[in-house]
């Protein structure tokens, strides 16, 4: 009788023994699991900037929208000066009437041409960050795709990219003062974001139509959003903060930065079954413009 | 008694007559070199990767820079503006100065590569920058005097300037116009060569 009892306490022992052991690596499983997922949350996040980073740096290849600005301006002074001279000549030379009228004329169409330019790199910019990003995409997605009999996860398509700027940041022209009356009338109209402090420079604002006075009123000259080199030093394309990304409306100044929204479902497969997904959003401004002209 | 009286007028005359000679020829030459009190100076140069995108069409860009000095003092020089060209047409535009010479005085137009070689974009540039300043010239109410070309482009920016429909050559008849809104003298930096145009 006694031996009977003795041989059925071994057994137990072991069977207890196993089934803790069955129960700790059960929550084991569930550990790593959820810690597996806090790493996936921070690797989403990091690869919604690098393709919001990549359609960034797309945007202003070879310094493309800081020239463009700067010839804006220019091309803007160029009109002006040569209405001055038209009207000049007008009044006091009127042999001269048909140079001033010929230079005027061509500086004119010189403006339409740009502004028919500037149109041109604006949709080709966001033509080449969009498929700087769908590339960028479409190389990281595979890595995420995981299937486990406790998890599934997969990276779904681009939910949606915005084109935008940086809030607060004007454009990269420096203000042009050689002409006295143009830098009242810009200074009036309020197309100069004016120095902050004694080192700074007087810039163009963004996003306007820096229309000229009067009989040049109907030509457009659209001044855009980019970060100015400061001491000779270019800003590099770069992640910025969500709430700095401001929209810029399609058909308007070019863009200068990204934001992109990435989605990655996830799922349970033991148990009662579970789905979810995981969303980024990744943000990164354009390489800021070279020196001038 | 005759002898003695006529020497001292002899060695007179001889004495004033080789101040004259000495004098006489430095004064002339200066003033017929230089008929100009001020001089334009151009400075072109043909920029590479400017606009570099499918469908540009702004491919030839030329920047000009344009400073003047008085004649006499070269090293005295004001900057007064930069151009920027596309294929000869003016793009844009930076005054950095008024233009500061006196009113009344002649003036000359010198154009420069900055490379000492003249791509085609520049000559194109030159052009126009001939009948733009001196425009700006007139209305400050400076006569442009001469226009001074370097000798390896001087062909081609005349050839540039005559595709111009209001730009023609005189033929040295009646039919020269007497009434050209501009006269244009171009001359060689050596020299040699020399051009009249007028602008009608």
């Amino acid at each position: 009788m006694r031996i009977s009892v003795q041989r059925n306490r071994r057994g137990s022992v072991l069977v207890l023994g196993c089934i803790c052991f069955g129960f700790l690596a059960l929550l084991t499983l569930i550990g790593c699991s959820f810690a597996n997922l806090y790493f996936v949350c921070n690797r989403v996040q990091t690869s919604a900037d690098e393709i919001a980073l990549a359609g960034a740096h797309a945007l202003n290849e070879h310094d493309q929208i800081g020239q463009m600005n700067n010839m804006i301006v220019r091309c803007r002074q160029l009109v002006y000066t040569s209405q001055q001279d038209y009207d000049n000549v007008v009044a006091d030379y009127p042999h001269l009437q048909t140079l001033a009228r010929e230079l005027r004329d061509s500086d004119r169409q010189s403006a339409t041409t740009l502004e028919g330019q500037r149109t041109l790199l604006r949709d080709l910019a966001i033509a080449r960050a969009q498929v700087a990003m769908e590339n960028k995409f479409n190389q990281i997605k595979p890595s995420y795709s995981m299937v486990l009999p406790w998890a599934r996860t997969d990276m779904s398509a681009l939910i949606q990219f915005r084109f935008g700027r940086l809030a607060g940041t004007e454009s990269n022209v420096g203000e042009l003062a050689g002409v006295s009356e143009l830098a009242s009338i810009d200074h009036t109209r309020g197309y100069i974001q004016a120095a902050a402090g004694s080192m700074g420079l007087s810039r163009y604002r963004q996003g306007i139509d820096a229309k000229l006075p009067d009989a040049n009123s109907d030509l457009s000259f659209n001044v855009s959003s980019l970060a100015a080199p400061v001491s000779a030093t270019v800003s590099p394309a770069r992640i910025t903060q969500a709430g700095a990304f401001a929209v810029v409306l399609p058909g308007t100044q070019i863009p200068s930065a990204v934001q992109v929204k990435v989605t990655l479902n996830v799922a349970t497969g033991i148990g009662p079954h579970g789905s979810g997904h995981i969303v980024a959003l990744g943000t990164a401004a354009t390489t800021g413009g070279d020196r001038q002209l | 008694m005759c002898k003695r009286s006529l020497k001292m007028p002899i060695i007179v005359l001889i004495a004033v007559s080789s101040l004259l000679i000495g004098q006489g020829p430095a004064r002339s030459t200066d003033h017929l070199d230089r008929p100009y009190d001020w001089t334009i100076e151009v400075q072109t140069q043909q920029l590479a990767r400017r606009f570099d995108y499918p469908g540009s069409t702004l491919t030839s860009i030329v920047k000009a820079v344009i400073r003047y000095y008085p004649t006499a003092d070269e090293g005295n020089r004001t900057d007064y503006e930069s151009i920027w060209y596309n294929d000869g047409k003016a793009l844009g535009l930076e005054r950095l100065h008024g233009m500061g010479i006196t009113q009344g005085e002649g003036v000359s137009l010198r154009i420069v590569p900055k490379t000492g070689h003249s791509s085609q974009q520049e000559c194109k540039a030159a052009a126009d920058l001939i009948l733009r300043l001196t425009l700006d010239a007139y209305v400050n109410r400076n006569a442009m005097v001469t226009v001074r070309l370097a000798d390896e482009s001087f062909d081609r920016i005349i050839e540039e300037m005559l595709r111009n429909p209001h730009i023609t050559r005189p033929t040295g008849g009646a039919e020269d116009p007497a009434d050209a809104a501009l006269s244009l003298f171009l001359q060689s930096e050596s020299s040699d060569r020399r051009e009249q145009l007028f602008y009608i």
